[in-house]
């Protein structure tokens, strides 16, 4: 209806401003950063050292490893935390619920540096590795262990996003459909794979969405843990376009890094979209 | 039948143990940062680590009589600025939200603006410090609070946008129209029918674009330069210096930073959930 | 009243009474939503001219006698402060200072000064930042276009003010006598039956021996090797003290390739020789590990910078106050027969465009006359005057036990390569370097393929240079 039309690009107004104004701008910016620079055209030569640009191509391989073992740890961890977790009533159990929440709260900095503090050969974790039995291991030194080590601390940092979303989920689940299913001798794993997993796809998917994305962009704390090293194992994308624009000062560099950062989460984000959410939801 | 109950014990008591598990990962690290704000550098790295020291609280001292920079300042400005870009994001997404759920924008605009809503939220925001601070420089805005509440937009807008959407989506449209059908006008309909149902749902977008914003760094950092509108991670990150970390005090402003967050969200906590649960009933 | 009537197309019959309120709530709708807009409109414009309107007064009514000056906050803010202070009383001269975090402010000052900002006096850099702000872009004043009639005080000690100059031209002036030291426990030394601390690496592997062999665990020098640049920076000081270099010239013309010569091997053998005596983490060490290692009493020493020395004797840093001790960078045998300990200076700059330049210079000359620096070594500050270092009243006090080190270190400071992107070439070198000490890959190997990608990059950025000789076995 016309008064529709109208009203909604009203409601939408605002939003565009700010958007267009604030966002796209500094967008189109960042594009003409990366292809003119002094009045020359520099983006198909920049294109030729970006192609042949060792750390870049070693930077996208370890963003990728990042991105997806960390996203799908994080998913099943918060899922298996809220499904722990979600049926407690009473103030022990809201008080469990909240603590799960603090690692996702804190500053990116902190969480960097506690765990730089932890990893220490003799800190926390390896003085309960040794009482456990199992020696001490250089978690950050460790050219092969310190990726691990650095896609261990974002999990720790991030389950409590993915399991509020889950949380949320499963309270708000219909119960119904359960309480038939046990009724009619289903099996906990079944009510759960057949009813409860469906039923939670779309909190799922959300949740996924949003973690894609924002695992593309982690930077602070690994910068803090390995400055990107030992032997760029753990240079990610954002630390080497950080790099390039803040410490070599190459801002027409750095802005071609970013938009191919930008272009691959949403390449990556839109794959994912289509493959795995679109099925779950 | 008395194997049943035992082993129904059994996988509760496993259920137990595996909970206190889960606690004790999540909550040591942390725990570990109030640890170290409560001592000195000498025993933070030891050989064995120190599990208790004697604890001073001079670190909490310092920070406040503003030998580390003017932490009182950081803390008015985060709560500031983080507060004004919450409401900001949620004044101008709310009517979009609502639009594009109602379908009152055709369906290409409302692809078109949730694409670009995307797009925008995938900047890295290292690469939004150079344009903002040309942009807010040349408007004189450089090192003011509104430039950051301006800035922050990039990160809780589309954020704020798709969740309202999404809580909007879940209630019913008939509901709308039953509303209609009694005589109220859309908009009536909107402030009436819709909001109060999907208000647990905007508390839940509030809490998580304040999580968001709490702890930005790359924009706070370069868009500010005196305690006028710096906050509080600018503070934080004033304690990695080039020789020397100062992990203790660093620690006392990380969990002077967190207290405020776990207040607000265990404000909302219970409205949280419950939001949620009805937002996003599948 | 500003109600801002909305023309809308006549709604259907059915909703005539609706759509007439609806009109009306739209427009109050808008009203409201116009007054968000010029609310924040209106506190961005406050704002905006309020920041402007302090700008317009600073300029207009700040005192002739008020200093602008950038700093990166550090352990040393507090001596310099304390100078500042100091000069105020003297001359009623104020200081506006403006700090940020070490990579904020190098961020901020090469931006500024690439703009040729007008809102500092003057600027306090380090040589990180000399490459892009003076090497080859001069973005800074020089020293004598101020004050044609200016010299160096004969001492002040001559690297320090090397370090600021760039094809004779002197662009910055020394404060913080920033420098390689060697820290060891001298107790530890002494208890190992040795009568001082080692001065070659073959000396200083027999002290590893020793010191290591108790019975718990202590570290012997600890190599650090975090992915920055303390690792090309300590390893520097071997691969010079062997005679060899990373370029042909510290500032060109000829930038041709040296870290693969002969001399440069075997100083980076030599380095990598100490390393079975080093922590297991040392791929991840950093100076302040460095120095949290031999604070806490858990290693023999290390080779860092003087910049940390404030931490040795205060027990809130330090398990072993009195017994950690200073001494020259280690010295490779066979090689040039001299410990060639890299310079850190941190320097004081004027820009372009500083409003007062001739304040600040009568600022940072009076900062360094031997009165002051002996204040400001008071205060812990470095000193940079060769005076003030062997001044007996201060050497006496054994808080100060490592100005002799200090000196000599200065004394036979060397410079990094002063070319503008010397960051870039740093970081290509550091993996590399990393490999070859984490034993991923043998060191020639390493020291080749890093050759490779920094003649790379010499030519793009167009850097003239002999061909590349490659590393042999």
């Amino acid at each position: 209806m016309g008064g529709s039309k109208r009203t909604g690009i009203l409601l939408l107004l605002p939003a565009a401003i700010l958007i267009a104004v604030l966002m796209l701008y500094p967008l189109g910016h960042m594009v003409g950063m990366a292809a003119v620079q002094n009045g020359k055209w520099v983006l198909t030569r920049s294109g030729l050292v970006l192609s042949r640009d060792g750390v870049f191509w070693r930077a996208l391989w370890n963003t990728l490893i990042f991105v997806v073992a960390s996203v799908t740890a994080e998913m099943a961890t918060g899922l298996v935390f809220a499904l722990l977790l979600w049926e407690g009533r009473g103030r022990a159990a809201n008080f469990a619920r909240g603590l799960i929440l603090l690692p996702s709260m804190l500053s990116p900095t902190v969480v960097g540096i506690v765990w730089l503090l932890l990893f220490y050969p003799f800190g926390l974790v390896n003085w309960g590795t040794t009482l456990l039995g199992l020696g001490r291991l250089q978690y950050l030194a460790d050219p092969r262990l310190a990726m691990a080590s650095v896609i261990f601390v974002d999990i720790w940092q991030w389950t409590p996003f993915v399991f509020i979303f889950v949380l949320a989920g499963l309270t708000g689940m219909p119960v119904e459909p359960r309480e038939a299913a046990l009724v009619d001798g289903a099996s906990a794993w079944q009510v759960f794979r057949y009813i409860t997993l469906p039923l939670l796809r779309p909190t799922l998917a959300a949740a996924l969405m949003f973690r894609v994305i924002d695992a593309f962009r982690a930077f602070d704390k690994i910068l803090i843990m390995t400055n990107g090293g030992p032997a760029e194992v753990t240079t990610i994308l954002s630390i080497y376009l950080y790099k390039v624009s803040f410490h070599y000062q190459n801002w027409n560099y750095g802005a071609l890094l970013a938009l191919v950062l930008i272009t691959v989460t949403l390449a990556f984000h839109w794959t994912y979209n289509r493959l795995v959410v679109r099925r779950l939801a | 039948m008395p194997a049943r109950p035992w082993r129904r014990l059994l996988l509760r008591g496993l259920r137990r143990a595996t909970v206190v598990l889960v606690l004790l990962y999540t909550v040591t690290p942390i725990l570990w940062v109030v640890a170290i704000s409560l001592r000195d550098p000498v025993r933070t790295m030891t050989i064995p680590p120190e599990l208790l020291v004697r604890p001073t609280f001079h670190n909490y001292r310092d920070l406040f009589a503003g030998i580390w920079g003017n932490f009182a300042a950081y803390y008015v400005n985060t709560v500031i600025v983080c507060g004004s870009a919450v409401l900001l994001s949620l004044a101008v997404g709310m009517p979009a939200a609502f639009g594009l759920s109602r379908a009152m924008v055709r369906q290409r605009w409302a692809n078109v603006f949730l694409g670009t809503m995307t797009v925008i939220y995938a900047i890295p925001p290292i690469s939004l410090t150079i344009p903002f601070y040309d942009i807010f420089s040349s408007l004189g805005l450089f090192d003011t609070r509104t430039a950051l509440v301006l800035a922050y937009q990039s990160r809780v807008l589309p954020f704020a946008v798709w969740m309202m959407k999404t809580f909007f989506d879940e209630i019913p449209r008939e509901l709308d129209d039953a509303g209609m059908v009694d005589g109220l006008s859309r908009v009536q309909v909107a402030l009436h029918v819709v909001l109060p149902l999907s208000l647990p749902g905007i508390f839940a977008t509030a809490v998580f674009c304040l999580i968001l914003v709490w702890n930005d760094l790359p924009l706070a950092l370069v868009l500010t330069s005196t305690p006028q509108a710096q906050t509080l991670t600018v503070g934080i990150l004033a304690f990695v210096q080039e020789n020397v970390t100062l992990w203790n005090p660093m620690s006392a402003a990380a969990v002077v930073a967190l207290v405020p967050v776990i207040f607000f969200v265990l404000l909302i906590q219970r409205r949280l959930v419950q939001g949620f649960g009805s937002g996003l009933k599948g | 009243m500003s109600h801002k009537r909305q023309s809308q197309p006549p709604s259907r019959a059915k909703g005539r009474t609706r759509g007439h309120r609806a009109e009306a709530k739209i427009s109050r709708r808008q009203f409201v939503r116009n007054l968000g807009g010029a609310a924040i409109a209106a506190s961005a414009a406050a704002e905006g001219s309020w920041s402007a309107l302090r700008a317009v007064a600073y300029a207009a009514t700040s005192p002739a006698k008020e200093l602008s000056v950038a700093l990166s906050l550090g352990p040393w803010n507090g001596s310099v402060e304390y100078l500042f202070k100091k000069y105020g009383e003297a001359t009623g001269t104020t200081f506006k200072t403006t700090k940020a975090p070490y990579i904020e402010h190098y961020r901020r000052m090469v931006q500024a000064m690439q703009r040729q900002d007008a809102s500092y006096d003057f600027i306090v850099i380090d040589p990180a930042m000399y490459g892009t702000i003076f090497f080859k872009n001069k973005l800074v004043t020089p020293i004598k276009e101020i004050d044609p009639s200016w010299k160096p005080d004969p001492n002040l000690i001559e690297p320090h003010i090397k370090v600021g100059t760039y094809e004779g031209v002197t662009y910055a002036l020394p404060i913080v006598g920033n420098t390689q030291l060697l820290f060891y426990r001298s107790d530890v030394t002494r208890a190992a039956g040795f009568a001082g601390p080692p001065k070659t690496i073959n000396e200083m592997i027999e002290v590893n021996k020793k010191v290591t062999d108790t019975g718990r665990p202590f570290y012997g020098c600890i190599v650090p090797a975090k992915a920055n640049y303390d690792i090309v920076y300590t390893s520097l000081a071997y691969v010079k003290s062997a005679g060899g270099d990373i370029f042909a010239t510290d500032s060109g013309p000829d930038w041709t390739i040296r870290f693969t010569s002969p001399e440069s091997v075997k100083g980076y053998k030599a380095w990598l020789s100490l390393r079975p005596w080093s922590s297991p983490d040392s791929a991840n060490v950093h100076w302040a590990e460095l120095m949290n290692y031999i604070l806490t009493d858990r290693a023999w020493g290390g080779l860092t910078v003087a910049a940390q020395v404030f931490q040795i004797d205060d027990p809130k840093f330090s398990k072993v106050p009195g017994k950690i001790d200073v001494a020259m960078p280690l010295i490779i045998d066979g090689g040039s027969g001299k410990p060639a300990p890299i310079l850190g200076t941190w320097s004081m700059a004027i820009p372009l465009r500083a409003p007062r330049k001739g304040e600040a210079l009568a600022f940072m000359k009076w900062a360094l006359t031997r009165e002051n620096q002996r204040d400001f070594a008071l205060q812990g500050g470095i000193a940079v005057r060769r005076d003030v270092l062997t001044d007996p009243a201060l050497t006496k006090d054994p808080k100060n036990r490592w100005f002799a080190a200090e000196l000599e270190s200065s004394a036979l400071g060397q410079l990094r390569p002063q070319m503008e992107h010397w960051i870039e070439v740093q970081d290509r070198m550091v993996p590399y370097l990393q490999k070859a000490f984490t034993n991923e890959m043998p060191l020639v190997a390493a020291l080749n393929a890093a050759a490779k990608d920094v003649q790379e990059l010499l030519d793009r950025y167009g850097y003239k240079h002999g061909p590349l000789q490659l590393a042999k076995e």
